[in-house]
């Protein structure tokens, strides 16, 4: 089912998965539609091991963020309480947990739009009638984005290789360090975006108000069953 | 005499590939030792094995007698310093003062000893006129000044470096060839990777070449 379904009825069924995801807030109908996610997931064999293995050093980070989440509601029963403040009710620890479905439901939309290759995507966009510009922007961006992963890995490797302890440090020290990632990744991102844009001009981009492509995406019978099933299971989701 | 940093039938293997195959390698302190190599032959991987960035799938690797996998970064870092390959990720301050004192405000140091060791080393790596100048402006010659000096400020005993002379100039590439002979005087052993063979010839003691993930020769 991978290759052969086209990258449209993807884009489809990823912007289906996101907006239910952020406009829904039961906790019941979030995990439905995570449910719905992972099978999509499983149909158009996304890797999600290697999904896993990209967001785990941000695990803390969502866990921390739910029991934010769960402390600043004070509705519903309390749950744990300090000296006769509920620091955790029963809603708060529902809302962390929507939260957490939510964060799931994105990623996982994001990971069916991987299992095309860039190319089939950024075709799709264009038979979608997104002006070819902005495509092309999406398009570049997704590329580039292992390189930024990289860059910011190897200034976060450089600092602790001044040897600095980041695990000794105080949670005020260790924001700074954060800080310290954000500006040459910006300047270098600047830089080559410069550099980029440079290059396309010089070859030829938007010479021309027509394009044309070689490859043509068509639609298949298998794509108009998926587009029919992925419109009544979300037409299900939304009326129950 | 102990080798400082010993490698043991290292391979590494990613997605499948072997990129290092029984790499078996010792570098002591007070040599130069060069690592020559094709394009995507494992020289920058087997740097950043010795450098504890990537695990090896196989072998051990001891820094001053020291197994590689019970040490942590910071603490490789204090032992060895890494020049990367792209300088630029390695110097991120807002300005070259800043950069040279990062480690040791982090470290908290007195801040008379960081202004010193500040000034010791901007007249050192004649980086005078780049003082309050912001690391991403200076030339290619100067970031690596700049990244040797914030590395030498961690008192290490090994230096590696990724392909130090790329983007230099004739007279900027002896300049830096000078420079690290003194380094390497004051005890600091030195490993370079590099392209640049006739650099390579006028430098090093001991050259290696690492041909399909393999170590076949040493001159």
């Amino acid at each position: 089912m991978k290759s052969s379904v086209d990258p449209r009825i993807k884009i489809f069924i990823a912007l289906c998965l996101s907006t239910s995801g952020v406009l829904f807030t039961r906790v019941d109908k979030l995990l439905v539609i995570l449910i719905i996610g992972v099978i999509y997931g499983l149909c158009f064999n996304v890797q999600y091991f290697s999904v896993y293995k990209r967001i785990r050093r941000y695990l803390q980070l969502f866990i921390v963020i739910i029991i934010i989440q769960s402390i600043f509601n004070h509705d519903g029963q309390a749950v744990l309480t300090i000296n006769g403040f509920a620091l955790l009710t029963d809603e708060g620890i529902i809302r962390g947990i929507s939260y957490l479905f939510r964060i799931y439901i994105i990623v996982l939309s994001g990971a069916i739009l991987t299992t095309s290759n860039m190319r089939d995507i950024l075709q799709a966009f264009i038979q979608l009638k997104l002006p070819y510009d902005i495509a092309f922007m999406v398009a570049i961006g997704i590329k580039f984005m292992p390189l930024l992963v990289e860059e910011i890995q190897n200034i976060f490797t450089s600092i602790q290789l001044r040897g600095i302890d980041i695990n000794m440090l105080s949670i005020k020290k260790r924001i700074e360090i954060v800080s310290y990632l954000f500006m040459p990744v910006i300047m270098n991102t600047l830089v080559r975006a410069k550099k980029l844009a440079i290059s396309v001009d010089a070859r030829g981009f938007r010479a021309y108000n027509k394009r044309t492509s070689l490859r043509q995406l068509r639609i298949k019978h298998i794509d108009e069953v998926v587009f029919f099933v992925t419109i009544v299971v979300f037409s299900g989701c939304i009326y129950f | 005499m102990k080798p400082f940093i010993s490698v043991n039938n290292v391979s590494y293997q990613l997605q499948n590939k072997e990129i290092l195959k029984d790499v078996n390698f010792k570098a002591n302190c007070y040599e130069w030792i060069s690592i020559i190599g094709d394009n995507g032959s494992g020289k920058t991987t087997f740097c950043k094995i010795m450098m504890g960035i990537l695990k090896p799938t196989k072998g051990e690797i001891y820094i001053d007698g020291e197994p590689l996998t019970e040490m942590a970064l910071f603490e490789i870092g204090q032992k060895i310093g890494y020049l990367f390959q792209n300088v630029g990720h390695q110097i991120f301050a807002p300005s070259v003062e800043e950069e040279l004192a990062f480690a040791m405000r982090f470290k908290e140091i007195d801040e008379i000893v960081i202004s010193k060791k500040i000034e010791e080393m901007i007249n050192r790596f004649k980086l005078q006129n780049a003082r309050h100048i912001a690391p991403y402006f200076l030339s290619q010659g100067e970031k690596q000044r700049l990244a040797i000096a914030t590395i030498l400020l961690n008192n290490p005993k090994f230096l590696i470096l990724d392909e130090p002379t790329t983007g230099l100039d004739y007279e900027r590439k002896n300049e830096l060839g000078k420079l690290l002979c003194q380094i390497k005087n004051e005890g600091i052993g030195i490993i370079m990777v590099s392209h640049d063979i006739e650099f390579v010839k006028q430098y090093s003691n001991r050259i290696f070449q690492i041909k399909d993930g393999r170590v076949i020769g040493e001159e």
